[in-house]
């Protein structure tokens, strides 16, 4: 019984960390029919900026928090004014390229500036220290991620739907073009769509540090790739179905590695075969929309 | 534009040559091969430390300078293939390094092909030597796996949970040649077997399904000390007062920092232990190391393994007596007998690996390992 809430609290926050990060994904995409490759490293970067703000600047861990996360805000803006915005009217291709190169840009920049050899990121006892559920020992850690995550949702459905921002992001994702003569301010409007993705990425990135301490510049790679997976699995596009995706995703893994611990090495290859499979399936992901491709 | 780029093409081209040809003559070129990023990069940087040392008490070999050339494996088999061949192109002497069996044998074929003698201090899979070109100064897994269970089953522990990088060539050898050992023992079994890989950093869904088969020791066979340093820590979690063993790989100070408390009481097994200054050259060694990383840092086993490796390779080079003729070095190299390393006297056998002992060391509360026993071969 014990090992089976063990199972079950583990999935559940597993799968809100890829659900949060999914999210970035997929609002970008909304906006720009663009997968942002950078945002794995923007991920990363958030975690180094928490390391040193915690061990370098000894600031508190909410002061530090709150900084990680507006500095990585700032990252995304920062890539898409620099990167995407001046090949906003070139082909998409190019655009794709361009996430690619700031993807490698900003692994190579971090090698380079906090070097190759992996960090620690720093333990926050409040968060980490462990408690009986139930017979299960489970770290407060994974009750915290699924509730922050159920709280930044809300947040974002309301930004969504009740705001202008908010009504402004949809529209550029429904009609790019109509958006604009619409008089909706484009740039403001995808930098704001970047500033929540990436922020969003940070809270991320400061649960899997506390959870996954290991700090490397390759670090955002494989979540990078784990949550575009949740992203497209969920149907992209889709807030709803980035959070979908990241729980499916989530709970898929864990539930391979208790039910085959022999085969637990190859957990990363399911994601990718369960990718596959859903595709197969459901070519527009688990909640996407048919669209009608514009001429 | 396009004139300024040719020019600056041509400068540069020049640059190089000229470079090139001051080099050639007045320095010995030794490739450093090891995961200098990626997961593994701790371990590289504790070989490089012990090379950097090294290099500091002893910088010449046949009166030339010594010249370091680094290729980054990035902790990947692939990319250390290509920094294998790197090295080859820049025309080194001979090789140090991996850390990591697997990256060893990796830069294998291409170090055979080149016939560049290569020469790793901590590489302890079987496999690593078995070309013409590669020799070690280490033990090999047969022995430490063996050793390593007959440790679990003079302590009376019955049922086993291991947990293994099946990624990694050396953790995948190192359960064999338990397992192998372990089968003598009938009242002996092993309950589970986790795998997982290098990268992986979440071992509590592995944990819990190994914990349900109440086992009485985990045996952790890992690539480097991050991954054992996190099943450390979320077995000690999840609740797990039992004994946590392992291989040479936990010798890391990643381990430590990672596992935290939780690393108290810990065994494994490893080279040599540096609290025990068995000769002035390790005496020495310590000195440098303390003056260099500070008097509060005690140099991990491969640290003191490599600081031997870049000794025993200078020693090689002068007995060969040459620097153009890397065969002979090669043979002088196989042919190391009796010589007199910080960490022991190193003696290659026909397969060109060290025969010497295994020590264990065991975790103290203050997070630093305390010797426990050594066993002669």
């Amino acid at each position: 019984m014990s090992a089976i809430i063990q199972h079950l609290a583990n999935a559940l926050s597993v799968g809100s960390l890829y659900a949060l990060m999914a999210i970035g994904y997929t609002m970008v995409y909304g906006v720009l029919r663009l997968i942002n490759f950078a945002h794995g490293e923007i991920f990363m970067m958030a975690m180094y900026i928490v390391f040193f703000g915690l061990t370098m600047f000894l600031m508190p861990w909410y002061v530090s928090f709150i900084v990680a996360i507006l500095l990585t805000a700032a990252l995304g803006v920062a890539a898409e004014r620099l990167a995407y915005r001046p090949l906003r009217d070139a082909p998409r291709i190019s655009i794709l390229i361009s996430a690619i190169a700031v993807s490698y840009f900003l692994q190579n920049l971090a090698t380079v500036l906090f070097g190759g050899r992996p960090l620690t990121f720093p333990q926050v006892p409040l968060f980490t220290s462990m408690i009986d559920v139930g017979g299960a020992r489970i770290s407060r850690l994974l009750i915290l991620t699924p509730a922050v995550t159920a709280i930044l949702l809300i947040a974002l459905q309301y930004l969504l739907k009740r705001t202008k921002t908010g009504m402004a992001m949809r529209a550029v994702a429904r009609d790019y073009d109509a958006a604009r003569l619409m008089g909706v301010d484009l740039n403001r409007t995808i930098a704001m769509t970047f500033f929540i993705g990436s922020s969003l990425a940070g809270v991320g990135a400061i649960m899997w540090g506390m959870k996954y301490p290991q700090i490397i510049p390759t670090v955002g790679a494989m979540p990078g790739v784990k949550c575009f997976i949740a992203a497209v699995l969920g149907g992209i596009g889709s807030v709803a179905g980035a959070v979908v995706g990241g729980l499916a995703l989530g709970i898929a893994e864990v539930l391979i590695v208790a039910a085959a611990p022999a085969l637990a090495g190859y957990r990363d290859a399911f994601a990718f075969v369960l990718l596959i499979i859903v595709l197969l399936v459901k070519p527009t992901g688990l909640l996407g929309e048919k669209t009608t491709e514009k001429v | 534009m396009k004139k300024a780029m040719r020019v600056l093409a041509f400068a540069l081209a020049a640059l190089t040559l000229a470079s090139a040809a001051a080099l050639a003559e007045d320095t010995v070129k030794i490739g450093i091969f090891e995961p200098i990023t990626g997961a593994t990069a701790n371990g590289g940087a504790m070989e490089t430390q012990g090379y950097d040392i090294a290099r500091e008490l002893f910088p010449t070999i046949l009166g030339l300078p010594v010249e370091f050339v680094v290729a980054d494996s990035q902790s990947d088999k692939v990319v250390a293939s290509n920094a294998a061949a790197k090295l080859v192109s820049e025309g080194v002497v001979a090789v140090l390094g991996s850390y990591g069996s697997g990256l060893s044998m990796a830069g294998d074929p291409v170090f055979s092909e080149a016939g560049v003698p290569a020469l790793t201090a901590t590489s302890t899979n079987p496999m690593v030597t078995q070309g013409e070109w590669y020799a070690r100064i280490c033990f090999i897994d047969p022995f430490q796996g063996t050793m390593l269970a007959r440790y679990a089953v003079e302590n009376g522990y019955k049922k086993v949970a291991i947990f293994q990088d099946i990624e990694a060539d050396y953790a995948v050898g190192l359960v064999t040649y338990f397992n192998n050992e372990i089968k003598n023992y009938p009242d002996v079994t092993v309950t589970s077997t986790g795998n997982f890989v290098s990268a992986d950093q979440d071992f509590s869904a592995l944990l819990t399904e190994a914990l349900r088969n109440e086992p009485d020791v985990i045996f952790t066979s890992v690539q480097n000390g991050t991954s054992a340093g996190l099943i450390i820590k979320q077995a000690r979690d999840l609740g797990y007062t039992g004994p946590i063993i392992g291989g040479d790989t936990l010798d890391d100070s990643k381990m430590y920092e990672l596992a935290g408390a939780a690393a108290s009481g810990v065994v494994f097994s490893t080279f040599c232990d540096a609290d025990q200054p068995a000769n002035d050259l390790l005496k020495s060694f310590l000195d440098a190391y303390h003056a260099k990383y500070g008097e509060d840092k005690k140099p991990a086993a491969p640290t003191i393994m490599c600081f031997d490796a870049y000794l025993t390779i200078k020693n090689a080079i002068e007995t060969a007596g040459t620097i153009e003729d890397k065969a002979a070095i090669r043979d002088a190299l196989f042919a190391t007998s009796g010589f007199e390393g910080a960490a022991g006297t190193i003696t290659l056998d026909e397969s060109h690996n060290a025969i010497r002992p295994v020590v264990f060391m065991q975790v103290q509360d203050d997070l630093s390992p305390k010797f426990v026993k050594m066993i002669e071969p």
